[in-house]
């Protein structure tokens, strides 16, 4: 090994080689990249043919585009199916964010916003609303309650293992263990209400924890579109200090990382994102965690290309699941965790097992 | 330019236990390497990680005479610190790794095509850039410490902390990246400090030696003057002499270890 040796070699050529070499390693992952977006594109097309009425794509193109198409398609499209079918983009490319940074800081593959009881208190929270009719908002927002019930629960857990984590310093494992003790207490205060539960409020409570989009309205689409926006710049910024941290919390603090800060900042935005969108559709855990897999699959783990791929790749999977959940039997939706976890993980296990890379 | 680092009484614990008390180390100048010695858990790997503001604790650490504190974390000028961990699971390829050390974890999303050629630069001077497109998870412990180095050296530190990094290496890597290390410490003016086990990598490469034990600087010059029997006895428990080969260069001949004398001596008396 020589400085001088090496300096000689990169004036031969060695350096224009090895940039060349990253642009194209750069090049492919965009690629893939803009391969995530017409598929994603082509699955949200596909999920507004499909309902009771089956429209052809051209019909479901002319009604976005405003083009004339019957009255009734442009009012079925554009009002009612929109706005599911681009929920169904949102709290997928949400979910998979939030599973995907979770994983980065709790440097967890297991990990995601359930790990840490994040949907376990929303469900509890969800059910004090169906099964005591407990309201968390004032009274006057009674059509609130339950997303807000379910939200307010999800965010206080997740302070709660902010502040815990604050205060003792404790390291990933603890972190983690933590959570799975959460969700066990949330798990088990659940299964006592559902038993005092009238049958109504018993079903209702069932239903939600399945997870649907059919509950969406614009509205709600707007805050957890808008919830996302708010998080992703802060993740955009944070990008090369939350790829450091894979490398190791000593290797991450060499660069000057500030570790604990940065991971529960990470850990308090990512339980935001998780809270809204579980507050909206319910309990969709499956996302957070097969999500994030297939972007490093695709993509390996730069942020800068991790981060929309986990976002694009989840976007998909609950898109495509939709699409399923709608043409498995037709003339009924099934409810859109089930369909991704009977036919996602079937998927995903392809996926694990036929890939020759590291998953993880 | 920073080129002298200083450290002057300083103090670290985990909880209740105090690992260092009280060190001061020599002068660390540039151009100069130095050798951090000592036996196991003697605290090299914490005086590094408290020199780098990773523990907290009271002491004096400097860079010519200004209070490291006062640095922000990610400030070129403060020292670069290679941890002895290589364990990752990151699906990253040689090439990003060592780019995202070159970003210090912060930046642009963009890269340029001089970030892209420092990488490159410094995979060829360690000899590895056969092994950029490779992800991590792929190398062998080697390969990763080397790694672990172009992560430091693509920084251009002035000050470079450096615990174990030949540990798992070769005797050929071994000696090729102490050389290195040895030719840019002459030619950069840059200022290595490295915690080595190998004593006589350290009598060959150091230009003085720091020798922990107990929490606290034992000795410290040059390294043929403090690696005397007497040291090497109270430090590391073993008997050994210093010698000098044929070419004059000095080496370190172990006659035994006080440990296993008296394990001899017990199992004699059955």
């Amino acid at each position: 090994m020589s400085a001088a040796l090496a300096e000689d070699r990169a004036a031969d050529g060695g350096l224009a080689a090895g940039r060349a070499a990253y642009r194209r390693l750069a090049r492919r992952r965009l690629a893939l990249l803009a391969a995530l977006v017409v598929l994603l594109l082509g699955s949200l097309v596909a999920d507004l043919t499909l309902g009771p009425a089956r429209y052809s794509y051209l019909e479901v193109i002319r009604a976005l585009l405003g083009l004339e198409v019957p009255v009734s398609v442009a009012v079925v499209v554009q009002e009612i199916r929109l706005p599911v079918a681009l929920m169904a983009v949102v709290v997928g490319a949400a979910l998979s964010v939030a599973g995907a940074q979770m994983q980065t800081v709790l440097n967890n593959p297991l990990a995601s916003p359930f790990t840490l009881g994040i949907s376990a208190a929303a469900g509890f929270g969800a059910a004090l609303g169906f099964v005591l009719g407990v309201s968390l908002l004032p009274s006057g927002w009674s059509a609130w309650t339950i997303p807000a019930n379910a939200f307010l629960c999800a965010m206080g857990c997740a302070l709660l293992i902010h502040v815990l984590s604050s205060r003792r310093g404790m390291g990933t494992e603890t972190i983690v263990l933590l959570g799975i003790a959460l969700v066990f207490t949330f798990n088990a205060a659940l299964a006592a209400l559902e038993f005092i539960a009238s049958e109504q409020a018993l079903a209702a409570v069932v239903f939600w924890t399945m997870g649907s989009l059919g509950r969406t309205t614009w509205a709600k689409l707007g805050i957890a579109a808008a919830v996302l926006a708010l998080v992703w710049p802060v993740f955009v910024r944070q990008a090369w200090s939350l790829t450091a941290l894979r490398l190791g919390e000593h290797k991450a603090a060499s660069f000057g990382i500030q570790v604990g800060r940065l991971r529960l900042q990470t850990i308090l935005l990512v339980s935001a994102l998780a809270s809204i969108t579980v507050a909206f559709v319910g309990t969709i855990g499956f996302i957070g965690l097969v999500g994030p897999h297939i972007a490093r699959m695709l993509v390996g783990e730069d942020q800068r290309f991790f981060l929309p791929a986990s976002a694009l790749a989840g976007a998909l999977v609950l898109s495509a699941a939709s699409v399923l959940s709608k043409a498995i039997i037709p003339g009924l939706i099934l409810p859109i965790g089930v369909v991704t976890a009977l036919v996602g993980v079937p998927f995903f296990f392809s996926l694990i097992l036929g890939t020759r890379s590291r998953a993880w | 330019m920073v080129n002298t680092l200083t450290v002057e009484n300083v103090e670290a614990r985990y909880g209740r236990r105090a690992v260092l008390r009280g060190v001061t180390l020599p002068e660390l100048r540039g151009g100069q390497i130095t050798a951090l010695l000592g036996p196991n858990a003697a605290g090299k790997s914490t005086l590094f990680r408290r020199i780098v503001g990773q523990l907290a604790g009271p002491g004096t650490i400097a860079l010519d005479g200004r209070s490291l504190e006062a640095l922000p974390p990610q400030h070129p000028d403060r020292p670069c610190y290679l941890p002895q961990d290589t364990s990752v699971s990151a699906v990253l390829t040689v090439f990003e790794a060592v780019l995202l050390a070159g970003k210090q974890g912060g930046g642009s999303w963009a890269v340029t095509d001089a970030e892209a050629d420092a990488v490159t630069a410094t995979l060829m001077m360690l000899e590895i850039e056969e092994l950029a497109a490779r992800n991590l998870g792929e190398l062998s412990g080697g390969q990763r410490q080397l790694v672990g180095l172009a992560q430091a050296l693509v920084r251009q530190p002035r000050i470079l902390l450096l615990d174990e990094p030949t540990s798992a290496l070769d005797l050929q890597r071994q000696v090729e990246v102490l050389d290195l290390l040895q030719q840019l410490s002459r030619q950069r003016g840059l200022c290595v400090v490295l915690a080595i086990h190998d004593l006589n990598q350290a009598l060959r490469f150091a230009d003085q030696v720091a020798v922990l034990g107990g929490g606290r600087i034992v000795a410290h010059g040059a390294p043929t003057e403090v690696l005397t029997p007497a040291l090497l006895r109270e430090v590391y428990g073993v008997d050994a002499r210093l010698e000098r080969c044929s070419r004059g260069i000095p080496f370190l001949a172990v006659d035994s270890s006080t440990r296993a004398r008296a394990v001899a001596r017990a199992i004699a008396r059955g």
